[in-house]
């Protein structure tokens, strides 16, 4: 029971996550490949705000969705005309450079060894040190979450996103400020994804940089694209569906010594398989094939 | 009555008075355009001028710099030289200094060639993007989502007018690429309208329409420029399906503009 509500626990930090990253993808059309650096970003912020500066949760995670959306601003100024592939390669080097700082600037981060000892989450005096207590926390901050990602989706904003994503130069012609929106979109799916960050360090307890590296970055990507995109229920889709099915491949019977490769196999080819058959994702919106 | 109750509702949410403004300008003032491609002068020294209501026609051979010509008062290309002015509600406003997706707000905007709906979004929703709108906020989108909901009920029954206007009503639920090619430049037509511009730039409007839908369409512009004192300026390749309805013949050739006025437009036809 404490293994589900553990997985339910990640089930919730990366719906956040997913959603936040379709806002980017499904919506405003820009391939994100540093997600997880700003991720990174929220964790470490929030843990050294928790730690060293003794916030409490609440304002920490706030706090570190801030510094995420606005480390957000800093690389979307100076590539301010950034589109389609061009944008896909800073955020490659973006995602490596987070994931250097995190892992070199020892002073800070302790480096590869890593931040331990993290602070449960506790709200308005109240604890919350059991895994089932945390799943219910993260499972409101994550409704919260959803609501608000539903509420732009809708809006008029959602919507000139969609048009940028449709069809830039006409989106330009009927007056939607492309440039602006643009950055409006990567400084919100930055803040979201940094609370997540949050929630996840004090999760956790301990926090180290491979938890925020390309490989992360790109689990992040499959979780929406194999869900499906400009959607709520592809992203959680995607994110319910990379969680659980590694924790379900344990359950099959294999000889230990190539337990590990055969499951990473039988990942690959259902990935595969997935993507030939329904290119739209699970749950993605058929419009888009 | 409709008209009114907008009004009413609009000083409600104040916020969206600009989306009330009559067509205001008075003129648009173009002169001395000139611009090359890699050594070639594709503009020399083009001029043209429309006042409210009036319908241009833009013609010349093809490469002749139609397209070049609309993509500059559009804001997509600069020129080397010369001036481009909206003149309106006393103000100048110069379209040479403004980004592209700043002019249609500011009263110019153009139809593409190839059309360019929004093709996962259905008619109404392609029209309403180009709504100037409070809730393309997304802070306001989060925090004040009644207020946005409300001017959202506003530019619904603006967007369902015009695309009424363009006779698309009974479409507007139809998704983007299920409308045929005549359809799809209609609501393209209600999407510019419904940015408030009042000059607006066709290019090819008829292009792939056969010799009725092209009457029809023709007709109704002619008459979309009469009643709602909107400036034209088309380009046409088949400029006698444009004749009926234009007050003047810009014909570009060799860089240089030969303008012919049209007075008596009916009698040409």
């Amino acid at each position: 029971m404490n293994y589900l509500m553990h997985l339910m626990v990640y089930f919730e930090i990366f719906a956040i996550v997913a959603l936040s990253l379709n806002l980017m993808l499904g919506y405003g059309g820009l391939l994100q490949i540093a997600h997880a650096g700003y991720y990174g970003i929220g964790a470490y912020s929030a843990t050294l705000l928790w730690v060293h500066f003794g916030f409490g949760f609440i304002p920490g995670l706030i706090l570190a969705g801030v510094c995420a959306g606005f480390l957000s601003l800093l690389v979307s100024l100076p590539a301010r005309r950034f589109k389609g592939d061009y944008f896909v390669m800073v955020s490659i080097a973006v995602q490596a450079l987070i994931y250097a700082v995190l892992y070199n600037w020892t002073s800070v981060t302790n480096g590869p060894f890593g931040i331990s000892g993290i602070p449960k989450p506790e709200v308005l005096g109240v604890e919350f040190s059991s895994t089932g207590a945390v799943t219910l926390l993260y499972g409101f901050i994550a409704l919260i979450f959803i609501g608000v990602i539903s509420l732009l989706k809708t809006s008029p904003f959602g919507r000139a996103l969609q048009a940028i994503r449709d069809d830039e130069l006409a989106a330009k012609s009927v007056g939607i400020p492309v440039n602006k929106l643009k950055m409006q979109v990567f400084a919100i799916a930055s803040a979201l994804v940094g609370c997540a960050g949050g929630l996840y360090a004090a999760y956790v307890s301990y926090i180290d940089p491979t938890s925020f590296n390309l490989n992360e970055s790109i689990l992040m990507l499959s979780m929406v694209v194999i869900g499906g995109v400009g959607n709520i229920r592809g992203p959680l889709l995607g994110a319910f569906i990379l969680i659980t099915l590694p924790e379900a491949l344990r359950f099959v019977a294999l000889p230990d010594a190539i337990a590990a490769n055969i499951r990473l196999l039988i990942y690959g080819v259902l990935l595969i398989i997935l993507m030939l058959v329904r290119p739209q994702g699970l749950a993605g919106n058929y419009r888009y094939q | 009555m409709v008209v009114n109750n907008d009004a009413n509702l609009l000083t409600k949410t104040q916020t969206a008075k600009s989306v009330i403004k009559k067509s205001g300008f008075s003129k648009l003032v173009v002169e001395n355009i000139a611009l090359s491609f890699g050594g070639k002068q594709v503009l020399k020294n083009v001029g043209l001028e429309l006042l409210p209501g009036q319908v241009g026609l833009l013609t010349g051979e093809n490469g002749s710099g139609k397209t070049t010509l609309l993509n500059v008062l559009s804001g997509f290309l600069k020129p080397e030289a010369g001036q481009a002015h909206l003149i309106k509600e006393g103000k100048t406003i110069d379209i040479l200094k403004e980004e592209s997706d700043g002019l249609p707000l500011l009263g110019i905007a153009r139809l593409w060639q190839d059309i360019r709906l929004f093709h996962t979004m259905t008619a109404l929703e392609n029209v309403l993007t180009a709504a100037p709108s409070i809730g393309i906020n997304p802070f306001r989108a989060i925090f004040q989502p009644i207020k946005v909901r409300q001017q959202e009920k506003i530019l619904i029954k603006k967007a369902l007018n015009w695309l009424d206007i363009m006779g698309m009503k009974e479409r507007s639920g139809s998704s983007g690429d299920k409308l045929s090619l005549g359809q799809a430049k209609r609501v393209a037509i209600a999407r510019l309208l419904q940015t408030g511009a009042e000059v607006l730039l066709l290019d090819e409007p008829l292009a792939g329409l056969d010799q009725a839908a092209s009457l029809q369409l023709v007709n109704d512009l002619g008459i979309l420029a009469q009643e709602t004192g909107k400036a034209l300026l088309i380009v046409e390749h088949n400029q006698h399906s444009i004749i009926p309805i234009a007050d003047y013949k810009y014909e570009l050739v060799n860089g240089v503009i030969n303008t012919t006025e049209l007075r008596n437009r009916d009698d040409v036809a």
